[in-house]
């Protein structure tokens, strides 16, 4: 997807860079196994911060994978939870490919329309397996589409459609607090990724003339100026601020300190690399975003 | 109750001092202050009650003596006195309180009052839906219409503070740093005084 949602590694103790890599690898081969191989590729940090949210602790079992035959690896058992988020992140690829086939440009698109060609058996399984996920996913990305078309000056109304997806990921939950808890914490994460996304896009957006809200919020005409660095920082601190006050009241089990090394550390360094343009030098050096973050 | 001692993160064993550093620890990090205005706000507070009740069993087990611990109530929610004004705005801060977000932004949305209470209001709700952008407007609005309201002053301080930096519970341990920092700051000064033959703190 789009890869915000990152540890800062360097941060992590050895262990818990460990349990993370196995969350990762665990949603990689239940990727595989339940969607197929080409869903392989739908692997990503931020449904990887998912699963390690609403996981129970860690059970691991050692693996071999294709990407790395050599040795084997601790992967996270499956489990119905790692089936479900694996559902979510073929749904949410799917329909992050449809919007690039309408919005991006003919490069992407071509890219898009490939990469649907691959997904497109995998998605149908998954829509019907988790068919609520799916249906709110296509109708909170319909209202975000209205609110585009409208030409929406509001920042936090387009986010909030964005944000709302993935609150749907902590739907299954049965304890009635730690689904609230939950919910507010994805929202959060969600609402920073859509803001970073707006962020990076924004050069882009300029040039062809697409829509973004950071354009019409402040009437930018040639990328972010400081004053509205300083401003949309300070509202993607706020969020994270939320994100944490809510992570505080989870369970303090193993993912916690990946958890709260995510939302303090992690995000905020992809924020500064966003708005230095750091970021999107970094991805046209490596593979398309979609797949082949290296861990 | 669960086991106290597990509660606070502690063993049967520890000392008073290392109990109550781990209350205070946790107090800080659940206090209803980091919780304003949060839409969690209620479980924080289960979990405030939850430490409370633990330290207050552990106290009353060591010395037989009762412990009565009093937190404030939450200052964002208009303990500041006075009536609200009209009753629709007390409706609306009602139905913000209760979390029926619907109903606070009908009630609103209805008003033609669209005065610094109203702003307050809107921020309030705002913030409820995690629309930080619009509560953060809405509260300097509010704060810029009537300035002598320490409610809509707060609420801009506490917007401004989330906005500059990001606080994990971890960086939350601030009075006990800043303190152990002076004292160790006055210590070097002392040794320093003493090493050039002079002397700043007698004693040492």
């Amino acid at each position: 997807m789009y890869g915000y949602v990152r540890p800062a590694k360097d941060e992590l103790k050895v262990k818990e860079f460990e349990r993370f890599r196995s969350a990762y690898c665990g949603l990689c081969e239940t990727l595989r196994r339940r969607c197929g191989l080409a869903a392989r590729f739908v692997v990503n940090y931020d449904l990887t911060f998912l699963v390690m949210a609403l996981s129970p602790p860690c059970r691991t079992q050692e693996r071999r994978c294709l990407a790395h035959p050599v040795s084997k690896r601790p992967c996270l058992c499956g489990d119905a939870l790692l089936d479900d988020a694996a559902d979510y992140s073929v749904i949410l690829a799917w329909w992050k490919l449809r919007d690039d086939l309408c919005d991006g440009t003919f490069p992407e698109r071509v890219r898009a329309r490939a990469a649907m060609l691959f997904l497109r058996r995998a998605y149908r399984a998954a829509s019907v397996r988790n068919e609520a996920f799916d249906k709110n996913t296509q109708l909170r990305l319909a209202e975000l589409r209205r609110l585009e078309e409208e030409r929406s000056d509001s920042i936090d109304q387009t986010a909030d459609c964005f944000a709302a997806v993935l609150t749907n990921a902590a739907e299954k939950t049965e304890d009635p607090a730690r689904k609230r808890l939950l919910k507010e914490v994805f929202y959060h994460v969600g609402r920073c990724v859509y803001l970073l996304d707006a962020a990076d896009d924004l050069p882009k957006d300029i040039q062809s003339g697409s829509y973004n809200p950071l354009i019409f919020r402040w009437g930018l005409t040639e990328g972010l100026t400081e004053p509205v660095k300083e401003e949309l920082a300070g509202t993607i601190n706020v969020s994270l601020n939320m994100a944490l006050r809510a992570l505080d009241l989870r369970e303090a089990d193993e993912w916690q300190p990946i958890l709260e090394n995510i939302v303090s550390l992690g995000i905020p360094r992809v924020r500064d690399a966003v708005f230095s343009g750091v970021w999107k030098k970094r991805k046209r050096k490596n593979t398309p975003e979609r797949s082949g973050e290296r861990i | 109750m669960n086991d106290p001692y597990s509660t606070l993160g502690v063993s049967r064993s520890a000392s008073d001092e290392e109990i109550k550093k781990a209350y205070r620890e946790l107090a800080r990090k659940y206090h209803p202050d980091s919780y304003v205005d949060n839409p969690l706000a209620d479980l924080a507070q289960e979990k405030m009650k939850e430490i409370n009740e633990a330290y207050d069993a552990i106290q009353k087990e060591r010395s037989g003596q009762g412990y009565a611990y009093q937190y404030q109530s939450d200052p964002f929610s208009g303990s500041s006195a006075g009536s609200y004004g009209s009753a629709s705005f007390r409706d609306a801060r009602e139905a913000i309180n209760a979390g029926d977000l619907a109903r606070a932004e009908i009630l609103l949305g209805s008003m033609t009052n669209r005065g610094a209470e109203w702003n307050y209001l809107m921020g309030q709700l705002a913030f409820r839906k995690g629309w930080m952008a619009d509560a953060s407007r809405y509260f300097r609005t509010a704060a810029t219409m009537d300035p002598t309201n320490p409610d809509y002053r707060q609420a801009v301080a506490y917007m401004e503070k989330n906005s500059q930096n990001v606080y994990p519970a971890s960086s939350m341990s601030g009075d006990s740093d800043a303190c152990c920092r002076a004292f160790s700051t006055v210590m070097c000064a002392d040794c320093c005084c003493e090493m050039m033959g002079g002397d700043l703190i007698r004693c040492c």
